[in-house]
């Protein structure tokens, strides 16, 4: 990517008390891009978060937003910053219209229209005359989206913003990060420990660990991976033993094999040429399920599955 | 500036939207009506001559209660966004945090102020239609005017004893414990160490300000109202300092 980015990292370490909470931590985040921030409970996700948005100082290292460090001037740096930080706490005993009012005053230029107009983005039209305490955690999670977008921000920062949604919720919360992030070409950074759902809606993953980032990935369109990724590939069949001599003869590498079934890594276009070469020898296939590697293994892959520390 | 008004308009919202804030105001009226309705008729002391002026000298219960209300608002207002977690939102926007910090202060103050305001006039009030041979050049009218301002003084150090208390502690209830610990027994804490010379440079043995109002209250030629109001600046801008150098460099980890 060329275009300049919206928000730079560099080493940053937060030190707390005697305990190094952010080690080193260095990345870039690009327009239009909607970034997983995934990591176990306790990794400093929120905490990175914290120091990107000014909330806490950094012990080493430099937080750039559009360019503007965020220590120096930071009016000016975060002017282009909409975040919600782990729950959206908003004011109980004031309307959804008086708490966006009052975040409204706090920049300059955000006019009633567009107060009007992120009520409606983010539909809580009917609700919005009532007192947050009547709101369910969802239309929390709205209201809280609506503060963050009201000065249209180049970054958004969600920290676990898929908390309390139901399915619906996670899903239309999903389409529409997807429809700012196009349209607006805003950067949104979305903080979870829910692999599956980072992997449905972002492109660029960040996996943090103790601190550290330890990897990087990439998500692939899924008709991309489809045709040429390698896939695993589970086979229900009778004899195993049999099964397995033919995929040893062809070199397919094993997996995992029990009395009934067995599992292998094996290219898409080579899955026909299997099936037909087992039912030659005889072997009966009961069922073939495929399972494109998610990025959950790859995530338990890299992290260990290691317990929170 | 604009800004810094707009905060003290949001701040104000926020009081405004609070019920139990009604419930306070409720609570300030009915102490003034109550005062009103305990007036004496007929009664005059050694300092002031008519009754109208003892009635208005007498008055001072709600000026307690304006304090009270003050230091309740001064520990609540910057704790309570801590405890709500509300504070995470309210401080990622492009205003300094000085200017939050102020602008909640400031709202207190003028809290104090206008309760001020609206007592004396209102006593004032009550007193003409009590008092049929009541006069505006009584000197129960410079009297109250005097305690009103005082007392006001007293608020506003209250005020900011219980934020800095609030702001370093993050913590509500020992803001106002020990504010209104404080305020209501300074008087007594005062006479206690009366003896000891340097007793006088502590703030709470200088707290009690309204007792210059009505005569001459020096306790001795050293310990006059503009002593008292010396050594009360003096903490006053300690205070303001320290609340201050905490809450634009505290990490906010709540
Ligand atoms: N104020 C603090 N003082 C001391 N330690 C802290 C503080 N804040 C966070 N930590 C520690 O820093 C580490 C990272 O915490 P953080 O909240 O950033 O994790 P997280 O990745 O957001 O986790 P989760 O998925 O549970 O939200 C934890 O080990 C936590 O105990
Ligand atoms: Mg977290």
């Amino acid at each position: 990517m060329s275009k300049q980015p919206v928000v730079q990292l560099d080493h940053i370490t937060k030190v707390i008390g005697n305990k190094t909470i952010i080690d080193q931590l260095s990345f870039e985040l690009f327009p239009g891009e909607v970034v997983g921030f995934l990591g176990p409970n306790g990794a400093g996700k929120t905490t990175t978060i914290r120091m990107i948005v000014g909330l806490m100082a950094p012990t080493a290292g430099e937080i750039l937003i559009q360019g503007i460090d965020v220590q120096q001037d930071f009016e000016k740096a975060i002017s282009h910053v909409g975040a919600i930080v782990e729950n959206p706490e908003l004011y109980k005993y004031m309307s959804g219209y008086k708490n966006l009012l009052h975040y409204a005053r706090m920049v300059d230029g955000v006019t009633e229209e567009r107060i009007d107009e992120v009520i409606e983005l983010v539909g809580l039209q009917n609700r919005i005359e009532q007192k947050v305490s009547t709101y369910s955690l969802g239309m929390r999670q709205r209201l809280g989206l609506a503060q963050a977008l009201l000065h249209r921000p180049s970054l958004l920062i969600l920290d676990e913003p898929t908390n309390g949604l139901d399915p619906a919720g996670i899903r239309e919360f999903r389409d529409y990060l997807r429809m700012v992030a196009d349209k607006e070409d805003v950067c949104v950074l979305v903080s979870s420990h829910l692999l599956s759902e980072i992997e449905l809606m972002c492109d660029r993953t960040l996996i943090i660990q103790s601190g550290k980032l330890i990897g990087e990935k990439q998500i692939q369109k899924e008709e991309v991976t489809a045709e040429a990724k390698k896939q695993i590939v589970q086979f229900q069949v009778n004899p195993v033993e049999k099964a397995i001599s033919i995929l040893q003869l062809q070199k397919i590498v094993l997996l995992y094999s029990n009395q009934t079934s067995f599992e292998i890594e094996i290219e898409r276009d080579n899955v026909p040429k299997l099936v037909k070469n087992l039912v030659a020898e005889d072997v009966s296939i009961f069922a073939v399920e495929t399972r494109v590697k998610s990025l959950e293994d790859e995530f338990l892959e890299i992290t260990g599955g290691k317990s929170v520390d | 500036m604009i800004k810094f008004i707009r905060l003290i308009q949001n701040e104000n919202m926020k009081m405004f939207s609070q019920v139990s804030n009604w419930v306070m105001l409720g609570f300030y009226f009915v102490i003034i009506f109550f005062n009103v309705a305990m007036a004496p008729v007929d009664e005059t002391d050694q300092f002031v001559a008519d009754p109208f002026s003892y009635f208005l000298s007498s008055a001072d219960t709600p000026m307690v209660v304006i304090t009270t209300l003050s230091i309740i608002w001064a520990a609540g207002i910057m704790a309570a966004e801590f405890s709500s977690g509300t504070v995470k939102l309210l401080l990622i926007r492009p205003v300094t945090r000085t200017k939050i910090l102020w602008a909640k202060y400031t709202l207190v103050v003028l809290y104090a102020l206008v309760l001020s305001i609206l007592y004396y006039v209102l006593t004032l009030m009550f007193g003409f239609l009590l008092y049929t041979d009541a006069s505006l050049s009584s000197e129960g009218v410079m009297i109250l005017a005097k305690a009103a301002g005082l007392s006001f003084l007293e608020s506003l150090f209250m005020i900011t004893l219980a934020y800095m208390i609030a702001v370093i502690s993050y913590n509500r209830s020992l803001a106002l414990g020990v504010s209104m610990f404080l305020y209501l027994t300074n008087t007594v804490i005062a006479f206690f160490l009366q003896t000891k010379p340097w007793s006088k440079f502590l703030f709470f043995t200088q707290l009690n300000l309204t007792k210059y109002a009505s005569h001459d209250g020096a306790v001795s030629a050293l310990n006059t109202l503009a002593f008292a109001l010396c050594v009360l600046g003096v903490y006053f801008i300690l205070f303001v300092v320290a609340t201050w150098v905490t809450f634009s460099n505290r990490d906010v980890a709540s």
